[in-house]
């Protein structure tokens, strides 16, 4: 192992691997070991109810935004060397923003007052303002337009490795555009789909400023059960929460890697 | 199968203000092999990819026996291509890489089998047809490619550089190869490479291309004896040009003493093949000789011959290669040697 290593290995042991050490234990002994925590989370159906709504609503805006990031990707990747960067560029420039700002962007635009409601009230289409703001619609619009720019990237990536003359090759053996696209161009882009549905899923999986802040109460999430229990200093309730998110998050990584494997497989094998 | 008649006519393609290719016109009779050849960026893949169908000419159309192809999308031209980066598709093994197009025209399940089957047969790879493409050596990738863009029997055949990712070895090999299936189906092909060797070897005619125009187009004999430009005559095989002043009647070689008899009235070079040129007293006398005196400077071995690097009295250097069995009474390097050529043998060029 090179030296140059080492400060980084120092700083992931002491910024990730000690605090995740310090959330296993904390979770775990209260002070004596203790599944008391656990209990908790699994006998209040509360608790279960929002885990698996927050399953619900990460895995919608995963397929969300893997649906419109990888069109997008492939639009981007017809076109000329010359533009790419530029339209890489725009999808990028919105993550320079924070997660915070952007959310409160979309509390002036989904307002009772805000600029959507007016401007169609204004241009005719509504009688009077409707709700969208505290809404689950608040909630996926804002996350997918957080995340979409992870899933083009993740798209984007598999896209670029794809040698484009394999399309203009199936072309002159006489497929049509679409034939080409789907026995050529999908079954090597689907991995890139994958890879982004999933960081995507993880993410969503640990957002809470925007259900808290545009969704309504139907709305909360696993992170927001985290930082109320942090609030109250409930410290071993709040790592067993998270210790949860944690081990389910991984599980569920893996399942959907083996899964889309044996799909990508398949696919590649039915359309030859 | 018969090939079809390709034709090129008057066909201009601009990228922004440069042209890839100006009033391109070429006429690729049935079953004929025709090589554009030319350095690159000349506008050889430009050509191809107008006539494939991946990009549209600017100006000029592109028929296929009396087709227009004006409009006409890739998939609807009947041409088969192979690409220099072979282009197999790497999810599909070897057998499904060559069943794509049959595929895509809906060809019966067996007839398919027996297609693939007979094409990797005819590239001697039938024992490969469930591999996939990661596990084929290039020259067996080539193969596949080659097997795929005959398999559907087109009437054209389009190759891009097919062979230049190949070493040499195998890139003779293939030639052959090529060469050989070209002959069993009769496609009409249009080959492209920028190695004048493989070129020369391999078409009926050639095309020399140059900044997107043709600068003559003529079999490979022809080509190399009569080259109709300067450019030509640099760009295939190796020459001397020797300036020369018109005349009447001809040129006049005033580093050599001699007057060439030609029709051209703007002839300022003349290029002669080294191996045109020889010591005083080997040509046989019958046709019109000159001879004239140049000091050696140095002498190369090439193996079945040398060359002879020669001075001319006003400071030209001239080439001369001879074979190895006059190589035994070498003249010393300094000396001023006679040597002789026949007139026939130069072909008198225009400055451009
Ligand atoms: N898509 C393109 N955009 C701009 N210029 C191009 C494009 N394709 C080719 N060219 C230019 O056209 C000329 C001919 O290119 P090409 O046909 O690829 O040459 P060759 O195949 O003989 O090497 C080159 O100068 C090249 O830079
Ligand atoms: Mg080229």
């Amino acid at each position: 192992m090179r030296i140059t290593l080492i400060p980084a290995l120092l700083l992931a042991l002491i910024f990730f691997l000690i605090p995740v050490f310090i959330m296993f234990y904390q979770g775990l002994f209260d002070p004596e070991f203790t599944t008391q925590h656990f209990d908790r989370f699994w006998n209040r159906g509360a608790y279960l109810r929002i885990f698996i709504n927050s399953v619900k609503i990460s895995a919608i805006t995963g397929l969300l935004c893997v649906l419109i990031g990888y069109p997008t990707a492939y639009f981007i990747v017809r076109r000329p060397p010359s533009v790419r960067p530029i339209l890489l560029f725009l999808v990028l420039v919105p993550m320079w923003m924070s997660v915070l700002v952007r959310t409160y962007a979309w509390m002036v635009l989904l307002g009772r007052e805000g600029l959507i409601n007016m401007a169609l009230v204004y241009v005719g289409i509504l009688d009077e303002p409707i709700k969208m703001m505290y809404t689950s619609g608040a909630v996926y619009v804002a996350m997918v337009q957080i995340l979409l720019p992870v899933a083009v990237i993740t798209c984007y990536g598999t896209m670029a490795d794809i040698d484009q003359s394999l399309l203009s090759a199936a072309r002159v053996m006489g497929a049509k555009p679409f034939a080409a696209f789907r026995r050529v161009f999908l079954p090597l882009s689907l991995e890139g789909a994958v890879t982004g549905f999933l960081i995507v899923f993880v993410l969503s999986m640990g957002f809470f400023i925007v259900p808290a802040l545009v969704g309504g109460p139907k709305d909360t999430m696993v992170a927001n059960i985290i930082a109320v229990q942090v609030a109250k200093a409930n410290w071993g309730f709040a790592a067993s929460v998270a210790l949860i998110l944690l081990v389910f998050t991984l599980i569920a990584m893996t399942l959907i890697r083996v899964v889309s494997k044996r799909l990508i497989y398949s696919a590649r094998e039915e359309t030859s | 199968m018969q090939g079809t008649t390709v034709r090129f006519d008057n066909v201009s393609k601009w990228f922004g203000n440069t042209a890839a290719l100006e009033n391109f016109s070429l006429t690729v009779a049935p079953g004929e092999f025709v090589t554009l050849l030319g350095a690159s960026g000349s506008g050889k893949s430009t050509a191809l990819n107008i006539l494939a169908g991946f990009s549209d000419a600017t100006s000029g159309d592109v028929l296929i026996g009396d087709r227009s192809l004006t409009g006409v999308p890739s998939e609807d031209r009947n041409v088969g291509m192979v690409f220099q980066n072979f282009a197999l598709f790497p999810h599909m093994s070897v057998f499904d890489n060559v069943a794509f197009p049959l595929k895509m025209r809906k060809t019966p399940a067996d007839e398919t089998r027996r297609l693939v089957m007979d094409s990797l047969e005819m590239v001697k790879l039938a024992g490969f047809a469930n591999r996939k493409p990661a596990a084929l050596s290039g020259g067996q990738r080539q193969r596949v490619a080659l097997a795929r863009a005959v398999v559907f029997s087109p009437p054209v055949l389009l190759m891009d550089e097919c062979l230049s990712a190949l070493d040499l070895k195998l890139r003779e090999e293939l030639q052959g190869e090529i060469r050989r299936i070209h002959k069993d189906i009769g496609a009409t092909t249009v080959f492209v490479t920028h190695d004048q060797g493989e070129a020369l070897t391999m078409s009926d005619r050639v095309a020399v291309q140059n900044d997107g125009k043709i600068e003559q187009i003529d079999n490979p004999e022809t080509l190399y004896d009569r080259p109709a430009t300067r450019f030509v005559a640099e760009f295939i095989g190796q020459t001397n040009l020797i300036d020369v002043r018109p005349t009447k009647g001809g040129v006049e070689v005033a580093a050599i003493g001699t007057h060439i008899p030609s029709d051209k009235t703007d002839g300022a070079v003349i290029s002669l093949r080294p191996e045109r040129i020889a010591r005083a007293g080997q040509i046989s006398a019958g046709s019109d000789i000159t001879q004239f005196n140049a000091r050696l400077e140095d002498t190369v071995f090439l193996g079945a011959t040398v060359e002879h690097h020669f001075r001319l009295k006003d400071g030209e250097a001239l080439t001369v290669r001879e074979g190895r069995s006059g190589a035994s009474d070498l003249p010393e390097i300094g000396a001023e040697v006679a040597l002789e050529f026949r007139k026939e043998d130069a072909v008198v060029l225009a400055d451009h």
